[in-house]
């Protein structure tokens, strides 16, 4: 039983191309109900974030379960499949392993050591346990990728001072503002990515900081945490008519603003410049209003020139978060090598409690003991020898079964009941 | 004399920020500021200089108005550029002033404007449309800038130069205040130019230099007034403006061939 991982992200595919297989959440029962459906797929799970949309599989049988997956990447995206091979990418066993700590970490963002990531990778593990199959394997990778991200966070630098997404996506819009001050901005969307675009913005000193999103609820409280006002989503060409900085990210399948709108509005707005920052995957602004006059319209993509100074600090810290990495391959492989152990052990405790019932019924018979409760008794102080017997053995059992080492008969039982320490 | 010292100073600030834009060497950028205001100072004082000397103020002759020219544009951009903390303004300046220097060195010894014909309207004139030619030029190099960037941020294709430069609202600013202050000049230069031609030079004569300043009073007229009725995208008023700055570059030609020819 191994970890398969198959998708596409930020390196290996355009944002074009990212939007046509984002998985959205009302669509991700359906989609693990049809991995779920092969019988070589043990347990999965998907991540899909503005970044990457990845697909994890525990299996057996690796050709099997990639084709599977990759023919269900194909038939969301209606891609043809030798465009897929381009932008696809596959792990397998440790790389799997590797790719998913990295991930959780934030080594592989594309704003490396941003923190968003590790909350979306935890997102998908709950995912996993609502839709899917969220057994033995997902159980120990989910508490081994929490701890190996939160001992790479804690203990290199990747994490410090963290460069966001919205931070850099306000760092473009100073390209075009200069100061923010006196400024209005609207924020499209109250996700957590809007949550934090809309924290700095408010640290820009705006003259307005508008929110809107569908539910009305959720942008009421996110403007009042910031101290903004709501816009209400059905009638914000008005409020168009003002903003300088738009930053957007809904789970709208469809354009939130397409270019003859945006025409419209622009002759309206007398070409006042309006930026706009288009963090979701779909996204929301129709890219061809960038080629209208004074409109700036930047995807998340776009902000690698911004992130690469980012890139090259943390660069060393990389190097330094290869020790836990490698520390949570090997943990999960130890574990792994534990679960052949376990049928012998079960067989061992059965065979001891089969033979309980029947010594203490043959002693019973002899000495004929008839009273129930005495029985229960003979029982109890049996269970308790056997289990204080097979304490040890099981223990060792356990601890060694990854111990690629030769030992001689009796040098194993010495070890399996540790008669080397007495 | 003092004047060709303060060329040989833009000359080396050209040089430093072509270091620091080009090959990002750090300290250059501290350095071209010291260089552009020894160079200022010393065009400033070859001004005066001259004024002291002649006992009226030199813009009488080719020379000395792109002498003068230079100063004000170099006034300008290092304010700019100061402000803006990005030296964009005064790179794009400091080869212009060069050109503008060696043609002044070139017409150093052709004749002054008649000195009979220096009245009133002659002392309203030659500041004017000198010191608006000076906000023009700005507003034209700006528009540069602005063109470069814009396709800069819009390509999402920002390089070590894009750094150098301020952001675009800012520079669409500078843009329009030099536009105004530059229409407004050039207005009360061009019509007092025109009074004293009439009066005191050559009445009913149309001359090409007249013909050329109008059609570019005519272009930043229409610049500023599409700009705010219309509302004239940037990037357009931008272009505009660089077509109004080659015929800003005609008319002087023309100013040449005039003085040339008398």
């Amino acid at each position: 039983m191994q970890l398969t991982v198959i998708g596409l992200n930020h390196n290996s595919a355009p944002i074009d191309i990212r939007e046509k297989f984002a998985v959205h959440e009302n669509l991700l029962e359906n989609q693990y109900n049809k991995i779920l459906n092969n019988e070589r797929i043990y347990e999965a799970m998907i991540l899909s974030t503005c970044n990457r949309v990845e697909y994890y599989a525990v299996t057996d049988d690796y050709v099997c379960s990639l084709r599977l997956l990759s023919n269900i990447i194909e038939d969301n995206s209606e891609q043809d499949s030798n465009i897929l091979k381009k932008y696809l990418y596959i792990y397998c066993g440790d790389d799997a392993l590797i790719h998913i700590f990295r991930v959780a970490s934030g080594i592989d963002s594309l704003v490396i050591g941003e923190p968003q990531i590790f909350g979306q990778v935890k997102d998908a593990f709950n995912h996993a346990k609502q839709y899917g199959k969220f057994s033995t394997f997902l159980k120990k990778l989910e508490q081994e990728t929490i701890k190996v991200a939160k001992k790479i966070r804690t203990n290199t630098k990747i994490a410090e001072n963290p460069i966001t997404v919205a931070y850099a996506a306000i760092q473009m819009a100073k390209q075009v503002f200069g100061k923010l001050e006196n400024k209005n901005a609207l924020v499209i969307g109250a996700g957590e990515m809007c949550e934090l675009a809309a924290q700095h913005l408010a640290s820009n000193n705006l003259k307005n900081l508008y929110v809107t999103n569908r539910t009305y609820e959720k942008a009421f409280m996110l403007a009042k945490n910031v101290d903004g006002k709501v816009a209400d989503i059905n009638n914000i060409d008005n409020i168009l008519l003002e903003i300088d900085v738009v930053i957007s990210s809904t789970s709208s399948e469809n354009f939130i603003l397409d270019y003859a709108y945006m025409a419209s509005l622009m002759i309206k707005r007398k070409y006042k410049p309006i930026f706009f920052m288009d963090m979701a995957v779909p996204r929301d602004i129709d890219p061809e209003c960038n080629k209208l006059e004074n409109v700036y319209i930047y995807d998340i993509d776009d902000l690698k020139s911004i992130v690469v100074t980012n890139k090259k600090i943390r660069e060393k810290e990389i190097v330094k978060a290869k020790t836990y990495l490698e520390s949570g391959v090997k943990n999960m492989n130890k574990w792994l090598e534990s679960l052949n152990i376990i049928p012998v052990i079960k067989s061992l405790r059965q065979a001891f409690e089969e033979n309980k019932y029947r010594e203490v019924e043959r002693i019973c018979n002899k000495f004929n003991i008839n009273n129930y409760q005495e029985r229960e008794r003979m029982q109890f102080l049996i269970s308790a020898y056997i289990n204080r017997v097979l304490h040890t053995p099981l223990t060792v059992l356990k601890d060694k079964s990854s111990d690629k080492n030769k030992y001689t008969l009796a040098d194993s039982i010495k070890i399996i009941f540790g008669l080397d320490e007495e | 004399m003092l004047f060709t010292y303060a060329l040989l100073f833009y000359l080396l600030a050209l040089f430093c920020i072509i270091l620091y834009s080009f090959i990002n060497i750090r300290f250059s950028k501290n350095i071209y500021t010291i260089f552009v205001l020894i160079g200022l100072l010393l065009n400033g004082a070859h001004i005066v200089d001259r004024w002291l000397s002649t006992k009226y103020f030199p813009t009488t002759s080719l020379s000395d108005i792109l002498i003068f020219l230079c100063f004000i544009l170099i006034s300008m951009s290092i304010f700019i550029s100061i402000n803006s903390k990005k030296p964009a303004m005064v790179s794009i300046t400091l080869p212009f002033v060069l050109i503008l220097g060696i043609l002044s060195m070139i017409f150093w010894d052709k004749p002054n404007v008649k000195l009979y014909n220096n009245t009133f309207w002659l002392y309203i004139h030659l500041p004017s449309i000198i010191i608006g030619t000076a906000f023009l030029i700005s507003s034209a190099f700006s528009s540069v800038i602005y063109l470069y960037q814009e396709k800069r941020l819009r390509g999402k294709n920002l390089n070590l130069i894009s750094e150098q430069i301020p952001p675009l609202e800012f520079i669409d600013k500078i843009n329009i205040y030099s536009l105004i202050a530059g229409f407004v000049l050039f207005s009360i230069g061009l019509l007092s130019g025109i009074i004293w031609d009439f009066y005191e030079v050559e009445p009913y004569k149309i001359k090409a230099k007249v013909i050329f300043s109008i059609i570019t009073w005519i272009i930043f007229g229409l610049i500023l007034f599409l700009k705010n009725k219309k509302g004239l995208p940037p990037g357009k008023s931008a272009l505009w403006s660089v077509i109004g700055f080659l015929f800003i570059f005609i008319t002087y030609f023309g100013v040449a061939i005039f003085l040339r020819d008398n």
